[in-house]
Parts: structure tokens; sequence; C-alpha cells
């Protein structure tokens, strides 16, 4: 299928590569399948685009690259639909929000995706984690360097 | 809205399938009890809206502001599984 979206053109994804959210994201319930599409320029960051809504895509990150004791406590009954098998391989990614300057990452609410059932949703952690945490940047460290 | 009043361990039925019941009160609290189908996503209401800002905040990142987010120590080199043994 074929994706026009606002940020990266027109995509041609397969459709089996989809991911199914069943109840969609916190405040986006009605969109419920999303392509995880690498970012063109930074290896660190994908972005999941939603295959309905060409305008609608979130970036995201792999936390525990950056937080690496990082760990998600939630309970079985919020993952139970991503038919999670322990033989199931994983992802477990955080959203980034921000400008160039102040990049923040969601660790309170991760996405979870079941990449052999090609499932996800969002969850919220039993702990208080944080919603804002403040991500380092290449950008920070030059603008640092040059002040 | 409908307010109902209800003694600890009661509770109420919401359609055929929630059931909310209070399992504890003290002082300003309560604690509430929620059995729903897992299709029903069940969250604090702040917490949910909270989360709702940051969603909308994310997805009006542009593609540009992401360019410079690193690590902030660099992936480990691989190591060589064999090193070169030097012997003298």
């Amino acid at each position: 299928m074929r994706i026009e979206t606002e940020r990266f053109g027109s995509l041609q994804i397969d459709e089996r590569e989809l991911f199914l959210f069943p109840h969609g994201l916190i405040g986006l319930e009605t969109l419920r399948q999303w392509a995880l599409v690498p970012d063109p320029e930074n290896p660190m960051v994908a972005w999941l685009q939603s295959a309905s809504r060409g305008d609608r895509a979130l970036a995201v990150i792999s936390p525990r690259l950056f937080v690496p004791d990082y760990r998600v406590h939630v309970s079985r009954r919020s993952i139970e639909s991503l038919q999670l098998r322990s033989d199931h391989r994983t992802y477990v990614l955080t959203t980034l929000a921000g400008t160039r300057d102040r990049l923040t990452t969601n660790l309170r609410a991760p996405i979870i995706m079941n990449l052999d059932r090609r499932m996800g949703c969002q969850v919220v952690t039993g702990d208080d984690q944080p919603m804002q945490f403040e991500l380092p940047t290449t950008h920070q460290a030059a603008s640092r360097m040059a002040a | 809205m409908l307010v109902l009043s209800r003694h600890r361990d009661e509770s109420i039925m919401i359609g055929d399938d929630v059931v909310v019941t209070i399992v504890d009160i003290r002082g300003d609290k309560v604690r509430l009890g929620i059995e729903a189908p897992q299709s029903i996503p069940v969250h604090r209401q702040e917490v949910y809206e909270a989360i709702q800002r940051e969603n909308r905040r994310a997805s009006q990142t542009d593609p540009d502001a992401t360019r410079d987010v690193r690590p902030a120590q660099e992936p480990r080199p691989p190591r060589d599984p064999r090193p070169t043994r030097r012997d003298n």
C-alpha cells in the first residue's frame, strides 16, 4: 500500500509490515494501523507513521540506549492485547517531542510492539517515570562548545 | 453526572461487563477495584490527559528536531573475540 505522508512524502509499505494497535495510541485511539519507518538521517530515531493519516507520525527511540537501567513495569492486563509469547521478539520504544535544542522522551508511556504478531500498544508504567526526560543531543554539545 | 452512594466492599456495574468496587476508604482517599474487559483501557484521568498532551506534542515534532539525538555514551566498539596474543 502507498501512504502519502506529510513528513516523508509517498511511502510504499507492505501491508504485512504494519503494526495493529487495537487501542490506538493514547489520545489517538482511532488510529490503529502504524508503520515503523527509519529516520532518513539519524539511525537512533524511527517514526511511527499512521497508515490512515499521512499527517500523523511520532518520532520514537529505543530508550535503553539513553537510559541503560530503564525498565518497564506494567500489569499483565495492559499488555494482553499484544498476544505475547515467551519466544516472541518485542520492541520497547518511547516517543520524542520538542525542538532541536530541547528534546524529551516520554518514559511514563512507552510503546511496546510484538514483532512476530505485528501488534502494538502504548502502556502507562506502574512506577512514576518522567513524561519529559531530557535527551542529550550533539547540537546542544556543539552550542555549548561554541559558547 | 449520576451520583451514587456506596459503602466499602459495595460495587456498581457499568453496562454488563464493568464492575467498580469500593475497596477501601481512608480520609479523602478512596481505593477502587475495577473489573473490565481487556478491550477497555483503564487510566487515571490526569495521567491519561498528560500522556495525551505528550503524544500530541510528539506528533508535532519536526524531523529536523531529531537530527542530533545521540546517546550520551557512544556504543562500545565491538571487541575482537580472539585478541592477538603477544608471545615473548
